[in-house]
């Protein structure tokens, strides 16, 4: 006979408790075992094939597809592939810090509205994203074009010339990729503002800290876990954006996403496209612990 | 358990019978055809007259990049399609892959309307796989009625003296990559690293003209031209014809040092369920009429001599849509890559990168 346990006010067994967790953990388990890890795996294995005539894969496995990653390609050594990654690692991360210094305002501010406001307000953020991102980006297109008023200001600004519009170029690169990626930052950071413990604050003033440490010590300490989650949100998915640079940047430029896509499309060249993108998934969980042992040292 | 049990054997029960039904359907002779297509490639109109002519339901599956297609056709099989439209350049890949089987060109009585130009092709030397379903070319839409388009340089883009304004290139990596070979006196097919990596220079080069807006599909290329965003681009003819329809102070030209011109074939898929269906098609498209309806709704070129003595004559005599012979000297077919397609990938990626 087993030996019998209180469970919430029951009489249990071990093994009865077990399998109830199974039940319970199974389908969580399932999921990413179909959805994440069989993927994964086959992505890593797939990574060290070659790519056979026409677009076939060959199953031979070399070290090649690594590389033709690091620059060695048909017309001698060129750091290519290592540029792209650079370029998409830096305007996720100037993405990411645009969308947290825009957010962190905006998120005060919703806060500071009553509860039927402020659910009219998050609609305004949110339902944007309801639409399709080509839409939105295209939006963009014919707002920055040559005929609208943002070009017009910037003219009588005497930031660009006559005939001249604010798109294709970096700017407008970033004004797509904040606006599609600002709701995701917002909502955590809006989660956190909600909780702050307005206390700390009156006894960080009631010390004499100035509004700077004021801020630092009792608000951004105590929002640490929100913003970690927004940087989380924006950070990862422009990393792979390529969409927008393609529209609003006049594709001169290649991202990671646009190297991977061609692997999968014109190139059919699929093991080497699977390189990239295990290189892509390493990048983002790397900088994630960076950021994690950076930032969140100093607060938590 | 026994509720369960039960369950399972109802369900056992049930496929068992689903897969009768569906045997019981496969013996029949086929009621359809189906063609896999680009979206917008086929007048609305044909579906029913096809149906009244053959008796074959004719049923399209759409698709919108050749990428796509040869993918589809690879995971879902090539037993759910009849006749497969593909494009010159990725026929020899889709033999390679066992994608396409040969045609039986005897029961196609209309195949003797093929124009002799399209006939054993370099994509299809032996004329054993494909019949020509409509063609057309690419080369320089630009604004200036002053410059007469059949005298059209490279330069003209390229060259940052002759640039009169902001321009765009095709965001197309074998295409582009093939026309700066030309634009150097290259053979567009070559697959030489030294006239590869040359090519890319000379793209470079443009790259780094203040006028030069990106690189944009045939499509985005047209559209900049026409909201004056761009003074010239690099579009295929249809797209060409759609805006100077639009806009009659613009100007298509094929460039004198060459371009390429492209098919879109008629294939016959490799486990077709319907053979004499597929064709029905192919011979219904091959028809003199059907063949000019067809050019004149999708404004493309056709490769049908009969619909050419249908078609009216400012339809064939439009410079656009039916290049002159000189210019047809101009230009080429491409040949598929085969295992140097890695060579034009990393060309363009140097191309994109810098």
């Amino acid at each position: 006979m087993q030996q019998t346990e209180v469970f919430e006010g029951k009489l249990t067994t071990r093994s009865r408790m077990r399998k109830f967790g199974v039940l319970l953990t199974g389908p969580g388990i399932l999921w990413l075992l179909v959805f994440l890890l069989i993927p994964t795996v086959f992505l890593m294995v797939l990574a060290f094939a070659q790519r056979g005539s026409y677009g076939s894969i060959d199953w031979h496995f070399s070290l090649l597809n690594l590389k033709r990653l690091l620059g060695f390609s048909s017309f001698g050594w060129s750091p290519d592939n290592l540029l792209i990654l650079w370029r998409s690692v830096k305007i996720a991360a100037f993405t990411t810090v645009l969308c947290i210094f825009f957010g962190l305002p905006m998120a005060f501010w919703i806060a500071n509205h009553g509860k039927s406001m402020r659910a009219f307000l998050f609609a305004l953020i949110m339902v944007p994203s309801c639409t399709n991102l080509v839409i939105r980006t295209a939006a963009w297109m014919i707002l920055l074009g040559p005929d609208m008023f943002p070009a017009s200001i910037a003219r009588f600004l005497g930031l660009i010339a006559e005939g001249e519009s604010l798109y294709p170029g970096s700017f407008a690169v970033y004004v797509g990729m904040v606006s599609s990626m600002l709701p995701f930052a917002v909502l955590p950071l809006y989660t956190s503002v909600e909780r702050l413990d307005w206390g700390i604050v009156e006894a960080a003033r009631d010390l004499y800290a100035g509004p700077v440490r004021t801020f630092y010590h009792g608000i951004l300490s105590q929002m640490m876990p929100g913003i970690v989650a927004s940087v989380i949100l924006t950070l990862v998915p422009s990393f792979g954006m390529y969409v927008i640079s393609d529209l609003l940047g006049g594709s001169k430029y290649m991202l990671i996403g646009n190297l991977i896509q061609q692997q999968f499309g014109s190139a059919s060249d699929w093991p080497f496209g699977a390189m990239l993108g295990v290189v892509l998934i390493l990048t983002s969980v790397i900088s994630l612990v960076i950021f994690q042992r950076v930032g969140g040292k100093n607060f938590v | 358990m026994k509720k369960v049990l039960f369950a399972l054997s109802f369900l056992a029960l049930a496929s068992l019978f689903v897969g009768c039904n569906s045997e019981k359907k496969s013996s029949d002779k086929p009621s359809k055809v189906t063609v896999m297509i680009y979206s917008e490639y086929i007048d609305p109109a044909m579906l029913p007259d096809f149906e009244a002519k053959t008796g074959y339901k004719l049923q399209l599956e759409l698709y919108e990049a050749q990428e796509e297609m040869i993918s589809k056709l690879q995971t879902v099989g090539t037993a759910q399609y009849d006749v497969v439209i593909a494009s010159d350049v990725v026929i020899q890949q889709m033999i390679h892959l066992g994608l396409i089987g040969k045609i039986d060109t005897n029961k196609i009585p209309n195949r003797v309307n093929v124009a002799d130009q399209f006939r054993n092709p370099s994509y299809d030397p032996t004329n054993d796989y494909t019949l020509p379903y409509l063609w057309g070319t690419t080369g320089i839409l630009y604004r200036d009625p002053s410059i007469d388009p059949m005298n059209v340089s490279y330069s003209l883009l390229f060259d940052a003296n002759n640039t009169k304004g902001n321009f765009s290139l095709l965001e197309e990596s074998r295409s582009m990559l093939s026309m700066a070979l030309q634009a150097k006196g290259f053979d567009a097919n070559s697959t030489s690293k030294k006239e590869i990596n040359q090519a890319v220079d000379y793209i470079l080069q443009a790259k780094k003209d203040p006028h030069f807006l990106g690189f944009d599909g045939s499509v985005g290329g047209k559209d900049k031209v026409l909201s004056k965003m761009d003074w010239a681009a690099i579009v295929f003819n249809g797209e060409a014809m759609a805006a100077i329809d639009e806009d009659s102070t613009l100007q298509f030209a094929i460039p004198t040092e060459g371009s390429f011109m492209w098919v879109d074939a008629m294939t016959l898929s490799s486990k077709a369920p319907n053979v004499d269906g597929a064709y029905a098609f192919m011979n219904y498209i091959l028809d003199a009429q059907i063949g000019a309806q067809l050019a004149k709704y999708i404004n493309y070129a056709t490769p049908n001599k009969a619909s050419l003595e249908v078609l009216d004559t400012e339809f064939t005599e439009n410079r656009v849509i039916n290049p002159t012979e000189e210019e047809i000297k101009r230009m080429v077919f491409l040949k598929d890559p085969g295992d140097a397609a890695r060579l034009f990938d990393e060309a363009w990626t140097i191309v994109k990168t810098r």
